[in-house]
């Protein structure tokens, strides 16, 4: 569902995929990503004519023109670049719904087979490969709308959250995203 | 090491030859196929099979439940029958009354988020009229079918629903992929199609009862052995081997490992020729009697039953040569069609299961949805990656209607994808509604677009700026360490046939009796010819999809 919320809401399917691979991880970590997507897709919809993209990856900070970096963008280029990034770690200005990047970090911990610790202006995260750490700093960067990250090699090695089985999300959310994947579908053809 | 003892490598096909759709679409069930490879677990470790309750009525209303009990673990299917057919659930664990209150209560619910984590996977069956009425009139009259009737429909009921795997609120892969017993593609949906086969065959004998009373017959072993249960698939199916080319990769791989295996073989025992040779005989009359739909499987069933024949002809003289299965194989490449080539190439591992078997192990693989793509990676050697799978396909001329006539959508995530005239993916000049299936389309925008950067570059620049081919960029990246995962065919081309991928996926899982219904959609049986899950021995566990192997 998420996939194809993200895939209606115009983002190509390369990241409509990655936009899903991230809520299905926050929902294993017990944190309700249906509810960060579907809030990350309405602010990118008020945002449509800014890129949220970062415009210099080789940069020691990253920023978008628009002012604000989409989490899913900033995520997959901080993952495609994990073993690139510079060795005191990167700078995210302006991170919109940052929670959700939280996947892409630990995509980073593995690249390197090391823990990263991801540190904003109220909280500070240490995940490793294992996956995303039970905490309830992470609870409140949830509730985050969008904030400043900095994400650096290193930190205390936290275990992973027990997965869990089944999403639990927001009703409105998902019937939000249930809305966006609609877009995706085809018109049925008019069977007369 | 060989199987000859040197240290040369094997000589596997190559990709460009396997990898095509025709090639794909003539490929036959092998020892690695899954069924297979359920059956010859289930022997092998000494799985109890009991059915522990057969409440239904005399019009076949209430419930079943059979325990397959592993040794280390149990699975339990809970079935419910309706007088028309029934709905099943496979569950982890064993059956007690509230998961049969519970669940009967769900299967008549909503169609989203009804199961629990505890449910592996739930079928939908109906009976087959054709057969089913005749058996219960005959048996119940004390009569057995005769072989010609079952062999002509071969199925007491159809499999309209096989939904495991998430789908419907079933357990997640993830939860049970570890198990020794479950780690192979499709083995918790063959084991409850094979405990749902039981129940098709008891079903029968309860109406016959009741109608009969002392004087029913109850089916003959050997009649009842070869009924299968029958499956019918689509574009769902289809599209499997395109989004999990890791997976598919595997399940090639294996297989072409395996024949090269066989082909180094310096030693061949007369009777492990003459055993291929029985095995490919007995297909061959198989598809001989097969009833088909479509007139162009009829035309192509009679040639592979003529190149089976030359086949017998040329394998009557016995092996010869250094390598006799190499140099078998390479005759059937020059003189055979791919049906033929296929069959064999199959049939050549039989013998062998010392040699083989042990492939089965290499055949999931997680790196689909978990493979990261390196961004790292230069833009050059992107490039290169794409021109060693798709360069075929880099100097056509995508402007050409043919070429991209099709496109694969979906209306309803329930109704599955469709495929047909790229319009009806479009709007306003872009297509929206277009599913990530052009493999070899996008993966020459991709190329295209690279060609605009340095060489030197990292990849990840590239992406930054064009996000749209991520997906053809992975599965660039994904090429360079699974070189069967991509097919060499275009896949939104007006001459595709998506019966062939159908095909190509079903004789992994290991069904037999191909029969399609058109060009999108693939008739088969499972367990046909199988014995029955408690009645499997040595002897019996393997050769089973070959017809008539084990009677």
């Amino acid at each position: 569902m998420a996939r194809q919320a993200a895939r209606g809401a115009g983002l190509p399917w390369g990241l409509a995929d990655e936009a899903g691979r991230a809520v299905r991880e926050l929902c294993a970590a017990g944190v309700d990503g249906c509810a960060a997507l579907a809030h990350l897709l309405g602010d990118l919809r008020a945002r449509r004519h800014h890129s949220p993209a970062p415009a210099h990856l080789l940069d020691r900070v990253w920023a978008a023109p628009g002012g604000a970096l989409c989490p899913i963008r900033t995520g997959t280029a901080l993952s495609d670049m994990a073993r690139a990034l510079p060795p005191d770690g990167v700078g995210l200005v302006g991170v919109i719904r940052p929670i959700l990047i939280l996947p892409f970090a630990v995509d980073v911990a593995r690249r390197l087979d090391a823990t990263v610790t991801l540190s904003w202006h109220s909280g500070i995260l240490s995940c490793g490969p294992d996956g995303v750490p039970p905490s309830d700093v992470i609870v409140r960067l949830a509730l985050i709308r969008q904030t400043g990250l900095h994400l650096h090699p290193g930190g205390p090695n936290t275990p992973a959250a027990p997965r869990h089985g089944r999403a639990r999300p927001d009703a409105d959310a998902w019937a939000a995203l249930v809305i966006s994947a609609g877009r995706c579908f085809a018109p049925r053809e008019d069977p007369g | 090491m060989r199987p000859d003892g040197t240290d040369r490598p094997l000589a596997l096909r190559p990709p460009a030859q396997v990898m095509r759709l025709d090639r794909l679409g003539a490929l036959h069930p092998c020892r690695l196929s899954f069924a297979r490879q359920l059956t010859r677990r289930i022997e092998v470790e000494g799985w109890r099979i009991t059915r522990d309750a057969f409440a239904l009525d005399e019009t076949g209303r209430g419930y079943a439940t059979y325990t397959a009990d592993t040794g280390a673990r149990c699975y339990a299917l809970i079935v419910f029958g309706t007088p028309d057919g029934c709905s099943a659930v496979l569950i982890d664990g064993t059956a007690d009354a509230d998961d049969i209150q519970r669940l009967g209560v769900a299967i008549r619910g909503s169609e989203t988020g009804r199961m629990t984590e505890r449910e592996l996977c739930l079928l939908q069956a109906r009976r087959a009229p054709a057969l089913w009425d005749h058996a219960v009139a005959r048996l119940a009259a004390g009569q057995q079918r005769d072989a010609a009737a079952i062999d002509r429909t071969g199925i007491l009921m159809h499999c309209d629903g096989v939904h495991g795997a998430g789908r419907f609120g079933t357990a997640d892969r993830d939860l049970i992929a570890d198990r020794p017993e479950l780690r192979a593609p499709y083995q918790v949906e063959l084991l409850a199609l094979a405990l749902l086969r039981l129940f098709a065959r008891d079903m029968v004998a309860h109406l016959a009862r009741v109608a009969g009373g002392a004087r029913a017959a109850r089916l003959a072993p050997a009649l009842a052995c070869r009924l299968g249960l029958g499956l019918s698939a689509g574009l769902g199916l289809a599209r499997f081997p395109i989004l999990h080319p890791c997976l598919f990769n595997t399940w090639i791989m294996a297989r072409e490992d395996a024949i090269a295996r066989v082909a180094a073989l310096t030693g061949v025992r007369p009777e492990d020729w003459h055993k291929v040779s029985a095995l490919l005989a007995r297909l061959a009359q198989a598809v001989t009697a097969a009833h088909v739909a479509l007139p162009a499987q009829k035309t192509r069933n009679a040639a592979l039953v003529t190149d089976l024949a030359r086949l017998a002809v040329h394998m009557g003289g016995g092996p010869s040569g250094d390598r006799p299965w190499a140099g078998l194989l390479a005759w059937a490449g020059r003189n055979l069609g791919l049906d033929g080539q296929e069959a064999l190439a199959s049939a050549v591992m039989e013998p062998y299961g010392d040699l083989v078997d042990g492939l089965g192990h290499c055949m999931a693989d997680t790196h689909d949805r978990d493979y990261r793509i390196d961004g790292g990676a230069s833009i050059g050697r992107m490039r290169a990656l794409i021109a060693a799978t798709h360069g075929w396909a880099l100097d056509l001329d995508w402007a050409q209607h043919d070429r991209t006539a099709l496109a694969w959508t979906m209306t309803d995530d329930a109704i599955g994808p469709l495929l047909g005239p790229r319009a009806n993916a479009q709007r306003d000049g872009a297509t929206p509604f277009e599913l990530p299936l052009a493999v070899t389309r996008d993966a020459v925008r991709a190329w295209a677009t690279l060609g605009h950067y340095p060489a030197e570059d990292p990849m990840a620049l590239m992406l930054r700026d064009h996000p749209q081919h991520r997906g053809a960029i992975r599965r660039a990246q994904i090429s360079g360490f699974a070189p069967y995962g991509e097919i060499r065919d275009n896949l939104i081309g007006a001459d595709l046939r998506p019966v062939d991928l159908l095909r190509a996926t079903l004789s992994f899982i290991g069904a037999t009796d191909f029969d399609p219904a058109c060009d999108r959609r693939l008739c088969v049986r499972v367990f046909a010819g199988a014995p029955y899950p408690g009645d499997l021995r040595p002897e019996t566990a393997d050769p089973w999809i070959y017809p008539g192997a084990v009677a």
